[in-house]
C-alpha cells in the first residue's frame, strides 16, 4: 500500500522491572482498513494498545498518529483516535447521555446534533437517559463505542471489543466496524484473542506473542486464492480402508479422523468421486480444507495460550 | 484548543449530579438551624450573642466542610483509578497536567461554595433567632489586631484563615489520591493531618524547644490564633508572614508531587 500510515508504531519496547513486555514491536496501520491485533492472553496487546493511546509511557521506540508522535505531541496525536481500553468503564451515576456530554466537551466541535446521531447509530436511544449503573454489560459497550466515535477518529482502537457481547451484539458490531472503514475510512485497530472473530473482521492480522510480533499477514488475500489451486480435500465416505484400496495410484491419499483426506485441485476432486461412486463407496461429503486463521496462529505460536 | 473551562465543567458535573454532594449540602445548612434552634428553646440566659454562636459554629463546621472537601478530592482522582473511567478521561486531547489542574480547581470552588454557604447559614439563622448587632466586642477577643472593627471584618478573616488550613488539607489530600491513587489512605491521612496535626505540635511544643517544631506543617495550619493576636505555638516566636511562608512551600511540595506523579505514572489496570 502506498498511502500513508495513520499509525505507525517504530521498534517500540516496553519494560517493567527488568522484563521486556513488548520488544522492538512495528507496525503500520493504513486508511480504511480493519487491523487485527490478535495474540494469546499475556502477549502484550493490551499493554501495546495502552502505549498507543498515551497510557503508558514506551520505554523506548515510538507510536505516531496521524504523522505526530505519542510521546512529543500528544493532545495532536490523541485528537485522532477514539478507543475502548479493555471494559468501557463509564461514569455509572450519570446518564449514558450525561457521559458522552462529559466526553464530548473534551474534544471540539462536538454538537449536540452529533451526540444524538451517534446514540441512535449504537442503538442506545430508547435508553440514554438511564443512569449506567441501569445498563447490560452489552449496553456499555455500545455506549464505549459512541464515545469513542463521537469525534469521527481517524483510528478506532478497541481492545477485546466483543467481550460480554451475545452473537447478535458481536455481529452487530463486525458489520459496524465494517461500514466504518469502507464508507468513513476509519482505521480499526482490534485487539482480541478470539480467532475466529478476527478472521471475519480484520483484513490485515498482526499475531503478537511473549511481547514480540511474529507475523502479519493479510486475511482477505489468502482466502480468495484457496479455491483455484491444490489444497487439502476431505471425502466423507462410508468405509474409509476400502475407499484408500481403490485410490492406491494416488500417493497424497490418507486417512485423518475418519475422513478420506487427500492433495488434489477442482478437477481431481471430482475425478476421485468418479472413481469412488463407481467403485461401489458411498461418499456422503467432500469439502475443501481450508487452513483457519486458528490452525495458522496456532502454527505460529505454537500452540502456546499463555506467552 | 478547546476551552479549558470545559474541563473544570465536567469536574463540577460530577461532583453535583451526586446525591452525595447534596447531602453535604444539606448538613452545612442543617447544623447551623438546628444548633440555634434547640439552643432558643432550652437556654434561659439571653445573653447569647449571634456572632459568637457563628463563630463556634463555623469553626465546627470548616472541620465538616475540610472533610467533605477531602472525600470529594480522593474520589476525583483515586476514585478514577479505582472505576477505571481515569482511561477515558485521559485518552482525550489534553495533557494529564492540564486535567489534573481541572480537578484541582473544580475542589477549590467546591470549598469556596460550602464555605460561602457556612458563612450565609451561620449567620442568616444566628442573625434572626439571636440577633447580630454591629457591636460584636464579645466574639473579638480585645488582644486581636481587629479589636474595635466590624465582626463582619473580624468575621471575614477568620473565614479566610480557615480556609487556607483547609486549602492546605485538601492539597495534602489531592497529594496521596494522586500519588497512591488509594481514596481510604487519602481521606484517612487527611483526616488525621486535620485532628491529630494540633494534637502532635502541642506535645512536641510543650517537651522540646527544638527550633525547627516551627517549620512542622501542624505547627502553622492554625492560622486564625494569629487573628486573636496569639500564635499556634505560644512558646515560639512566630509571625502571620512566618506561618504564610511555612504554608507555602509545603503548598508547593505537595502539588509538586501531585503534578510529577500523575503524569509519570502509567496507568494501567
Amino acid at each position: 500500500m502506498s498511502q500513508t500510515p495513520v499509525a505507525r508504531l517504530q521498534d517500540v519496547t516496553k519494560r517493567i522491572g527488568g522484563r521486556t513486555i513488548i520488544d522492538r514491536v512495528s507496525l503500520e496501520v493504513y486508511p480504511g482498513e480493519v487491523f487485527g491485533f490478535l495474540g494469546p492472553n499475556g502477549s502484550g496487546k493490551t499493554t501495546t494498545i495502552r502505549m498507543m493511546v498515551g497510557l503508558m509511557a514506551m520505554t523506548s521506540g515510538d507510536i505516531s498518529i496521524g504523522g505526530h508522535s505519542v510521546k512529543r505531541e500528544y493532545p495532536k496525536a490523541a485528537s485522532q483516535v477514539g478507543a475502548i481500553v479493555e471494559n468501557p468503564e463509564m461514569y455509572k451515576y450519570l446518564t449514558g447521555y450525561q457521559n458522552l456530554v462529559h466526553f464530548a466537551r473534551m474534544n471540539p466541535s462536538i454538537t449536540r446534533q452529533r451526540i444524538d446521531e451517534v446514540v441512535k447509530l449504537v442503538g442506545l436511544s430508547g435508553r440514554i437517559h438511564d443512569k449506567v449503573r441501569k445498563y447490560s454489560l452489552g449496553m456499555r459497550q455500545r455506549l464505549g463505542v459512541a464515545q469513542a466515535i463521537m469525534h469521527r477518529p481517524k483510528l478506532l482502537i478497541l481492545d477485546e471489543p466483543t467481550n460480554g457481547l451475545d452473537p447478535a451484539g458481536i455481529r452487530e458490531l463486525r458489520d459496524y466496524l465494517r461500514q466504518l472503514a469502507q464508507e468513513e475510512g476509519t482505521s480499526v485497530f482490534v485487539s482480541s484473542h478470539l480467532l475466529s472473530e478476527m478472521e471475519l473482521m480484520c483484513d490485515r492480522v498482526a499475531i503478537l506473542q511473549k511481547g514480540q510480533l511474529i507475523d502479519i499477514r493479510s486475511i482477505r488475500g489468502e482466502t480468495g486464492t484457496a479455491a483455484k489451486e491444490a489444497g487439502e480435500a476431505l471425502f466423507e465416505v462410508d468405509h474409509p480402508d476400502a475407499a484408500l484400496g481403490i485410490l492406491q495410484g494416488q500417493g497424497s491419499a490418507r486417512i485423518v479422523d475418519g475422513l478420506l483426506q487427500l492433495t488434489a485441485d477442482r478437477d481431481l476432486i471430482a475425478e476421485t468421486n468418479k472413481r469412488l461412486v463407481e467403485a461401489g463407496i458411498r461418499v456422503y461429503g467432500i469439502r475443501a480444507k481450508t487452513k483457519s486463521l486458528e490452525d495458522q496462529f496456532l502454527e505460529v505460536t505454537g500452540g502456546e495460550t499463555v506467552g | 484548543m478547546v476551552d479549558f473551562w470545559k474541563l473544570v465543567q465536567n469536574e463540577n458535573m460530577k461532583i453535583y449530579l451526586r446525591l452525595r454532594t447534596w447531602i453535604m449540602l444539606g448538613i452545612v445548612v442543617l447544623v447551623p438551624i438546628l444548633v440555634t434552634v434547640i439552643y432558643v428553646l432550652v437556654s434561659t440566659s439571653d445573653s447569647a450573642n449571634g456572632w459568637d454562636m457563628m463563630k463556634l459554629q463555623s469553626s465546627i463546621l470548616f472541620s465538616l466542610i475540610t472533610i467533605f472537601t477531602v472525600v470529594v478530592a480522593s474520589e476525583s482522582v483515586a476514585g478514577e483509578f479505582s472505576t477505571g473511567t481515569i482511561k477515558l478521561l485521559l485518552i482525550r486531547p489534553w495533557s494529564r497536567a492540564t486535567i489534573l489542574l481541572s480537578k484541582y480547581i473544580s475542589l477549590l470552588l467546591f470549598s469556596i461554595l460550602f464555605s460561602a454557604v457556612c458563612f450565609l447559614f451561620t449567620w442568616g439563622i444566628n442573625a434572626a433567632l439571636l440577633g447580630a448587632g454591629s457591636d460584636a466586642s464579645s466574639v473579638i477577643p480585645a488582644t486581636s489586631g481587629y479589636a474595635g472593627h466590624s465582626p463582619w471584618a473580624y468575621m471575614s478573616m477568620y473565614y479566610l484563615y480557615q480556609w487556607i488550613q483547609l486549602v492546605l488539607v485538601v492539597t495534602f489530600s489531592f497529594m496521596i489520591s494522586s500519588a497512591f491513587r488509594s481514596g481510604g489512605l487519602s481521606i484517612g491521612l487527611s483526616i488525621f493531618l486535620l485532628f491529630a496535626g494540633n494534637t502532635v505540635t502541642g506535645i512536641l511544643s510543650a517537651t522540646t524547644h527544638k527550633p525547627w517544631i516551627k517549620y512542622i506543617l501542624f505547627s502553622n495550619t492554625d492560622l486564625a490564633s494569629y487573628l486573636d493576636g496569639g500564635s499556634p505555638l505560644p512558646n515560639f516566636h512566630m509571625t502571620l508572614g512566618f506561618s504564610l511562608a511555612v504554608l507555602a512551600v509545603y503548598f508547593i511540595i505537595f502539588n509538586a508531587i501531585s503534578w510529577s506523579v500523575f503524569m509519570k505514572r502509567d496507568v494501567a489496570a
